[in-house]
């Protein structure tokens, strides 16, 4: 049997969905990003928050390195601005009761695209 | 006093005259994200609402009240606030603003969820009908158009053909694994691009493939796929070797209704025609027959299968 996802240790989409939320307003609510996030409409941002965050868990569907790049490339993000998008999403999923370790393991992933997404 | 009250409430809530769409009452939210005066207001809801109308709201009576919603800044972060204009009194109108935001963030994630899914349940499905080395259908794809086709009791024609590469296994052993995949491949492209929508063409095993002709019988088949094997012999494939070779395949046809009614039955009548054929030399279409039956009864059915394919 494959190992379990963290997707699915997590509760699935029950407990992705008020990650998006927070996730959400948490950005939303950033001196340093909002300005990225404020142009987008709430249906845009949550649909690619929840696809973005259930692909990187190991749920359902893809997130190519080529789309992400391309999403981003617009923005120019700078290594600030991302330092504190990866702050604010550790600190969110503080609030849920994710373990030290998969935190470790959301973090190295989301490492791994840095090149991908800070162009500024 | 008693309005003080809707300030302790999450609710943004004013009366505004009818015609204007200035405030007499406001709580101290309304004003906060929504404004405190008629144009402000107005322009708000026409910027944050693009099909807003200003006769909509002149039409508001007690039976119609105006429902619509904005995406609005509170603080920092950014509400869905669903407003409804209603009937007050004669003379003004009630706003009333109601904070959806975590409905509409179910909505939306939601949303997206399913569409993942839809999406991964599509990709499933395909992988699940289709024969991953050549990119057709597979055998189970087949069985399901099969039993689509026979529920309709319109249908009552159509024809069977088994069709088996010959000599494949010495295909495998003279070149190696590869290229008997890439022979396997070769051949489901050639043999798909000469067939009609008509034909429902399946790897069903190894180096057996079927085609289920819609409408034909089998005489019309037997022509079909006669064609399509004098297509293939003469085609010329580079082998690992850097020498050339062709290849053949033999078939057998059977007619639904006639000599069967279900796939498998089917299947099993033109896996003996073909056996005949794969027993009286290779490289040949043979329908089957109740005849070919008799005659294989010199050579009992289970020494065909012994033959090398």
């Amino acid at each position: 049997m494959p190992p379990m996802s963290l997707f699915e240790k997590y509760g699935g989409f029950t407990t992705l969905y008020p990650l998006v939320g927070e996730f959400y307003d948490a950005v939303l609510d950033s001196e340093i990003v909002s300005y990225i996030f404020e142009p987008i409409s709430m249906n845009l941002l949550i649909e690619h928050q929840t696809k973005f965050l259930a692909a990187m868990m190991g749920g359902p569907g893809e997130y190519d390195d080529a789309q992400l790049k391309y999403a981003h490339k617009k923005f120019n993000i700078t290594e600030v601005e991302w330092n504190e998008v990866v702050s604010i999403f550790i600190e969110v999923l503080n609030r849920f009761d994710i373990s030290e370790d998969d935190i470790k393991i959301l973090t190295r992933l989301i490492s791994s695209k840095k090149s991908l997404i800070v162009t500024g | 006093m008693e309005l003080e009250l809707l300030n302790r409430l999450k609710l943004l809530v004013a009366i505004c005259d009818r015609n204007t769409l200035s405030p007499i009452y406001s709580t101290v939210k309304f004003k906060a994200m929504i404004g405190e005066y008629p144009e402000t207001i107005f322009k708000l809801f026409e910027v944050q609402y693009k099909q807003f109308s200003r006769q909509e709201v002149f039409a508001v009576d007690v039976n119609t009240p105006y429902s619509f919603i904005l995406q609005l800044k509170d603080d920092r972060t950014r509400k869905a606030i669903k407003i409804t204009i209603s009937d007050y009194n004669e003379s003004h109108l009630m706003i009333v603003g109601e904070d959806i935001t975590e409905l509409k963030k179910l909505e939306y994630s939601l949303k997206s969820y399913a569409s993942i899914m839809e999406k991964q349940e599509k990709s499933l499905r395909k992988i699940a009908y289709t024969d991953s080395l050549t990119g057709i259908a597979n055998r189970r794809a087949m069985f399901k158009r099969f039993t689509e086709y026979a529920q309709d009791e319109d249908n009552i024609k159509g024809a069977i053909c088994i069709l088996d590469i010959d000599h494949f296994k010495q295909f495998n052993d003279t070149y190696g694994h590869t290229f008997g995949d890439y022979a396997l491949k070769y051949f489901a492209e050639k043999v798909s691009s000469v067939l009609d929508d008509d034909c429902y063409f399946a790897r069903i095993g190894g180096e057996e493939f079927c085609i289920f002709s819609y409408t034909r019988d089998e005489a019309e088949l037997n022509t079909l796929i006669s064609s399509v094997l004098n297509l293939i012999k003469n085609c010329d494939i580079h082998t690992p070797h850097q020498t050339m070779t062709r290849i053949s395949f033999s078939a057998g046809i059977t007619e639904y209704k006639k000599h069967g009614t279900t796939l498998n039955e089917l299947l099993s009548n033109a896996d003996k025609a073909l056996y005949f054929a794969k027993a009286t030399g290779r490289c040949r279409v043979i329908s089957f027959s109740t005849k070919l039956f008799q005659k294989s009864d010199d050579t009992p059915i289970s020494n065909f299968r012994e033959i090398e394919r």
